[in-house]
């Protein structure tokens, strides 16, 4: 495995194991996560999300694949859980939900992660939670 | 297999054969064509499941949104699959996912995973796009209770 995809490893590891104080040291001072759909831009908002997903959706993640090159490294990530508590405004309904995302990761040159673009298919999964009124809405 | 080099070349080869053929009248799609498997399919937030779906679905967004991809990310693993960040920006002008035209200029992001066959030519795609930031902007109203987690 890359240095890089240890790095991600051990930081997916820290926040599985609310480890904040090791988390931080893997990422830079100023690292930045494209990740509007969610509300997180910083390392806070990373630990912020992932406590809520996890108490809400119960969620499990699979790696669906990942790889490393130069200072990149992209996920594809599955997930799956169940509808427990109020997400995204919708009351709990106990439901399995699944959904899945790609992460591209940049590395800084002493091999922390300084930047993150995040990539849900968040759509279907507000359908899954109760979002109606896409029918008309799936074809362009 | 081929080099991760090869392998992005071939994806550039496919980006600039999308914008001429959009440019030409009538649009030519043979470069294009020219840079995918005949089984070419790919698993994303559209149906599609050859290279004649993937040239209706470029054909559509450019004909309703005026599609304009800027490509700011692309780069390859060792094992040769290519990953491609791209910028994407139109204007809504003909009905699009049954929203008819505002006339407002859009943008969204996307990425795409790509994978080759053993002559290089691009035989999967994973395609990951902000469909609901794209569809808000088109006039889908999402009630403010559920756009935040």
């Amino acid at each position: 495995m890359s240095d890089h995809l240890e790095t991600i490893r051990k930081f997916g590891q820290c926040v599985g194991e609310k480890n904040w104080t090791e988390a931080r040291k893997l990422v830079t001072p100023d690292f930045v996560d494209h990740n509007p759909e969610w509300g997180v831009s910083t390392i806070d908002d990373i630990i912020r999300t992932s406590v809520d997903i996890v108490d809400k959706l119960a969620t499990n993640v699979t790696m669906k694949a990942m790889f490393a090159e130069g200072d990149k490294a992209v996920l594809h990530l599955g997930f799956t859980g169940v509808h427990r508590k109020e997400a995204f405004g919708f009351a709990a309904t106990n439901k399995r939900v699944e959904w899945d995302a790609v992460e591209i990761y940049r590395f800084s040159a002493d091999g922390r992660i300084a930047e993150v673009w995040h990539y849900s298919r968040i759509l279907p999964l507000l359908e899954q939670l109760g979002l109606r009124g896409m029918e008309t809405h799936r074809s362009l | 297999m081929n080099s991760p080099e090869a392998n992005i070349q071939m994806v550039q080869k496919a980006n600039r054969a999308r914008e001429r053929a959009l440019a030409a009248t009538p649009h030519d799609w043979s470069e294009f064509r020219s840079c995918f498997d005949p089984n070419y399919s790919e698993y994303g937030a559209w149906k599609i499941n050859s290279v004649d779906d993937f040239i209706q679905r470029v054909e559509e967004a450019w004909d309703k949104l005026a599609m304009q991809v800027k490509i700011a990310d692309i780069f390859a693993a060792a094992d040769g699959r290519v990953v491609q960040r791209a910028e994407v920006s139109g204007v809504h002008q003909k009905e699009a996912f049954g929203f008819p035209p505002t006339g407002k200029t859009l943008h969204w992001e996307a990425v795409e995973i790509f994978e080759f066959n053993s002559e290089g030519k691009i035989l999967k795609m994973r395609y990951f796009t902000d469909l609901i930031q794209l569809l808000a902007q088109l006039g889908f109203q999402i009630p403010a209770e559920h756009t935040r987690f």
